[in-house]
């Protein structure tokens, strides 16, 4: 019976010390494994699937800074891979200040691996005002006069042609924060922007909504989310292998089983020590 | 003056743009466009506001010694030396400034978020417990969830994805659209007191 009962008492250390070990292992010790791609994903897959390659670019949104970057950089990559991949065009931007760098560091990368060119194939404009992303909807060349390195608007030979969101068949906004319902509301509502999301795990739930009015194409969420873009990109043989977030997704594996573990340990100690307890024959508190 | 004035261009402003919203006309086109481009121009000083309003607060606290104080300075000799560094050798990629940022901030702030999973691993395990029926459903529902998000609980039971996704889309998005809903006609109304100059509290003082 003590035993049981100590299960519910593992020193916080011991716990800290299983969760870096199921997070670190699984990260050195790589194994494929294949997910279940919900319905979201899917349909944000088929949605950039649907672009014809060398027209009409997507838009892809950066609204998120270093502390969630862990979990949407890996979207932003299997997104600009598979868009890359397929020959359609991505226009960059981000109403966040720190997602300048992350934005313009993932687009170059892809770019790079696909022999992708600035300006032809896609267009970086790193940090605008939310208020210049709205003014997008009536004037795109007044709205971004500049792109990231200073080239005029009209000098990038993808964005000729661009007059609003009209001429976007797609926005994609990876966020980490609530910016995301200000894009539903803005350019969804005033503008009829088609949009999809990117979004952390502990945000998805609060925009399943706008998934099932239809508001959103289609959502990433979180790690899983990005896991499940990358299965389906090299399903369709857009890339070769899966990237980060399938490997991330076995130590999220690991570390979800641990903490199942350790509350159903923590159950049975509580059980116990119930069980163990001396019934009061007062029948007092 | 200094209240009447503010709420005045709040009364109109909010009106009128209301209204604008629904009347598809050139002259009202031009009136959005115009205070669209007013709002960009706007916002730019406002920055400058905000990084004058983050150093004041930070010497102020410096020079009143309150607590943590130390880090004020940290603060302060960061945000001169992050200053420096962009003004005299630019923000492009490879240069010093990116650098600090993605080896220095970034990781530092992936840190700090990364360390919220040891806290919530700990305090999952030592609350989580069923100690009525209701906690007893709610532990059940997040092992399906947990479950359901992870290759494991297919390879377990193959239904489990698709019980886990309906879990998240129906049950709790019944709960969820009523709090949407609740915060949605608050909204509303807060806005509407903000026009008709019921709710004064964003000019500031006790009002």
């Amino acid at each position: 019976m003590k035993f049981l009962i100590a299960l519910s008492k593992i020193d916080r250390r011991v716990v800290y010390l299983l969760l870096a070990l199921a997070v670190v292992v699984p990260m050195i010790v790589s194994f494929n494994v294949r997910f279940h791609v919900d319905r979201s994903t899917r349909d944000l897959f088929e949605a950039v699937d649907r672009i014809p390659p060398g027209g009409q670019p997507l838009m892809l949104v950066f609204d998120y800074d270093p502390q969630i970057m862990p979990e949407l950089d890996p979207m932003a990559t299997a997104i600009l891979r598979h868009c890359f991949a397929r020959g359609i065009r991505v226009v960059g931007v981000t109403t966040g200040a720190q997602g300048a760098a992350l934005g313009e560091r993932a687009m170059a990368r892809a770019a790079a691996e696909h022999g992708k060119r600035i300006g032809e194939d896609y267009c970086y404009f790193g940090y605008k005002l939310f208020l210049s992303m709205i003014y997008f909807g009536e004037n795109a060349r007044r709205a971004l006069p500049v792109d990231h390195y200073g080239r005029p608007f009209d000098s990038l030979p993808m964005m000729r042609g661009i007059r609003n969101y009209d001429d976007i068949p797609l926005v994609i906004d990876l966020a980490g924060s609530s910016i995301l319902n200000s894009w539903i509301v803005y350019m969804g509502a005033r503008y009829h922007v088609r949009l999809g999301a990117g979004v952390t795990a502990v945000m998805a739930p609060d925009f399943y909504q706008f998934l099932q009015t239809g508001q959103l194409a289609g959502q990433l969420s979180g790690m899983k989310g990005a896991a499940e873009y990358e299965q389906l990109v090299v399903e369709r043989g857009y890339a070769p292998a899966k990237g980060l977030a399938s490997r991330a997704m076995n130590a999220i594996s690991a570390s979800h089983l641990l903490l199942i573990a350790l509350i159903v340990m923590g159950n049975v100690g509580y059980f116990a020590a119930r069980r163990a307890k001396p019934k009061n024959p007062q029948g007092g508190a | 003056m200094k209240k009447n004035v503010p709420l005045a261009i709040v009364l109109v402003l909010g009106v009128l743009f209301a209204v604008q919203y629904f009347v598809p006309s050139r002259l009202s086109q031009r009136l959005y466009d115009t205070t669209l481009e007013w709002d960009i121009i706007i916002s730019i000083p406002a920055l400058a506001i905000a990084v004058d309003s983050l150093v004041r607060h930070h010497v102020v606290r410096i020079r009143q010694r309150r607590k943590g104080w130390g880090y004020s300075w940290v603060y302060l000799g960061a945000a001169a030396v992050m200053t420096a560094i962009g003004f005299s050798g630019g923000i492009s990629e490879g240069g010093l400034f990116m650098n600090l940022f993605t080896f220095a901030l970034a990781p530092m702030q992936s840190t700090m978020f990364a360390i919220l999973a040891f806290y919530m691993t700990s305090a999952a395990y030592r609350a989580f417990r069923a100690r009525s029926p209701e906690a007893t459903v709610l532990l059940l529902s997040a092992f399906v969830v947990m479950l359901g998000l992870i290759p494991v609980g297919a390879a377990l039971w193959r239904g489990l994805p698709g019980l886990s996704e309906w879990m998240m889309q129906v049950p709790n998005m019944a709960s969820k659209r009523g709090i949407t809903f609740g915060i949605g006609l608050g909204s509303a109304a807060t806005i509407l007191k903000i026009i008709l100059g019921l709710e004064r509290s964003w000019l500031g003082g006790s009002e």
